[in-house]
């Protein structure tokens, strides 16, 4: 038994020429929101498809709830709820209509479970409107009502919150967010805005050009992240030890041969570069910083396409 | 299967083309109608009993009917990929094979009662026109020809829906596609052996409206069971590419 909801071994997709994802291994843990992280065209959609089986995988593995979804398509689906690319629903229908076919057809057993899903995604139940008539944003709705309609443990959102206004966006991130912390959601979510991962994600994967660059928790990443005093010096061994038993300094980093970074901001910096100085180090430069996530991203990525 | 029939039918639903087959079946009433007003050896062709019933059909078989059915069909299927709904379907999951069948059993009923639209409409303005002149006997017989007619057209058109949606060039096609081929059935009329082995006028054999053979009548049975056994043929290929 796996300890993740979602993981896939090596995955690759290949189309003619084109490598669209390469080898990726992601790893979803249970009651965690996964944000996938990368700029259009990064392979984001085909990973999802991939792991739904929406589309054939050229090789690899993905194990979903640790089976193969493969053959076991009755027994996973309706344990899960997503959205890929667009939500398509029937353009001559109300949204109340097309969401009461998708609960029957799934055999949703909760009464008023259509009414409840409008009303958590605060679109009006019965209403007279028809889809061809929805906005983007409230097609972008209806698509989180049909997910949540069946309760599902696993939520794959692909760019959930596209064409959302900036309170839609943070009701949906909220919303989100309910899902994971009240309800013990798994969920695995695509973006190419860095800010709506880094508000949202708990894990997090980096993906560029169909490779996975990074996978690491938000927690880890913040921490390589946090403040920090770059001290460039003559001799860093020597600074190391003048830190370390003058100052009782441990929550350092050493970069090279003339640079560290000293994480506790509050140091007496003054009282440093006289202890280094007096012991004849040259103190070169000394300097607060604070690296954004989003620097790390660009460093990472090339630094283009995320917003 | 009866879950998948009544979604089918919610998702038609204020859909444009049930409109349009209701207006082109009221539209051959009334040209017929107009037809009728024809004068034939001093009395008009509409004031013979039966023959607003029997006219209507041919017309109606091979210029319209036809092409409205194949185009429902193929646009039942065609628009689960073209609304991308299919993949919402894919991941409940339904069985591809099962919907595809399902649109099909409810275009083969949209068809059967269409031809039965027509029918009430002709009878009703026979029975305008000379009630006392219908024997009971003229209006069943006709009520069937038009019930198998309904059948016998989807079987006949069946490859066509099939077709069209495996090509996945947008389902217009398969009004222009089945136009051609009811229209075709014209010129297959006027030859014995052509009559027998064409499909849409094997319906006609079939289905009575004209006197055929025991051996006409099974070869239309034949060739209508080919058409199906060729339709689901490249349905099963339709849902295997789709995976």
């Amino acid at each position: 038994m796996s300890d993740f909801v979602i993981e896939t071994k090596k995955l690759t997709k290949i189309y003619g020429e084109q490598t669209a994802v390469n080898s990726v291994d992601i790893h979803v843990k249970p009651g965690r929101i996964y944000g996938l992280l990368g700029r259009n065209g990064a392979g984001k959609t085909t990973i999802m498809k991939m792991i739904l089986g929406l589309t054939p995988i050229t090789s690899g593995e993905v194990d979903v709830f640790s089976q193969n979804i493969k053959g076991h398509e009755k027994r996973i689906y309706p344990r899960i709820g997503s959205i890929i690319e667009t939500p398509g629903f029937y353009p001559n229908l109300t949204g109340t209509e097309n969401l009461e076919i998708f609960a029957k057809l799934r055999g949703t057993p909760r009464p008023n479970a259509v009414k409840k899903a409008l009303e958590v995604v605060g679109l009006p139940y019965r209403d007279k409107k028809l889809f061809s008539k929805y906005s983007l944003g409230m097609k972008q709705r209806l698509g989180i009502a049909n997910v949540i309609l069946h309760d599902p443990e696993l939520l794959i959102l692909d760019e959930p919150t596209n064409g959302l206004d900036p309170i839609g966006i943070a009701e949906v991130r909220n919303f989100i967010k309910g899902l994971s912390a009240e309800r013990g959601k798994t969920i695995l979510i695509s973006s190419h805005i860095l800010s709506e991962i880094a508000l949202l994600a708990d894990d997090i994967g980096i993906i560029d050009h169909g490779v996975l660059l990074e996978e690491n928790s938000m927690e880890d990443l913040e921490k390589k992240n946090r403040k920090y005093i770059q001290l460039q010096v003559s001799d860093v061994h020597k600074t190391s030890l003048i830190l370390e038993q003058q100052f009782r300094v441990t929550d350092y980093a050493v970069q090279d041969e003339h640079n560290l970074r000293l994480y506790d901001t509050a140091l007496d910096m003054a009282a440093i570069n006289k202890a280094l100085v007096v012991q004849d180090v040259a103190v070169i430069s000394s300097q607060i910083c604070n690296d954004t996530l989003e620097d790390y991203f660009k460093q990472i990525t090339g630094g283009e396409g995320i917003a | 299967m009866k879950l998948l029939l009544w979604a089918e039918r919610w998702k038609l639903r204020r859909s444009k083309i049930l409109w349009i087959a209701g207006f082109a079946t009221v539209m051959v009433a009334l040209i017929v109608f107009a037809q009728g007003q024809f004068m034939f050896y001093g009395s008009r062709y509409i004031d013979k009993a039966g023959w607003f019933m029997t006219a209507t059909q041919s017309l109606a078989t091979f210029y319209v009917l036809p092409a409205v059915i194949a185009l429902l069909g193929s646009y039942m299927i065609c628009r689960e990929e073209q609304e991308d709904t299919l993949k919402s379907l894919r991941l409940i999951p339904v069985d591809e094979m099962k919907l595809t069948l399902a649109k099909m059993v409810l275009t083969l009923v949209f068809s059967v009662l269409i031809y039965l639209l027509l029918f009430v409409i002709t009878f009703l303005i026979e029975a305008v026109l000379h009630l006392e002149a219908l024997p009971i006997s003229l209006v069943l017989e006709n009520l069937k020809i038009y019930f198998m007619d309904g059948a016998g057209v989807f079987f006949a058109i069946s490859p066509i829906i099939a077709l069209v949606s495996r090509m996945k060039k947008g389902y217009w096609l398969a009004l222009v596609f089945a136009e051609i081929y009811s229209f075709a059935g014209l010129f297959a009329s006027m030859s014995n052996t052509l009559k027998t082995v064409y499909p849409m006028t094997a319906v006609f054999n079939l289905s009575g409206y004209y006197h055929a053979s025991v051996i006409q009548t099974l070869i239309g049975v034949i060739v209508l069971l080919t058409c199906v056994v060729l339709s689901l043929f490249i349905l099963k290929g339709l849902n295997k590419t789709a995976k």
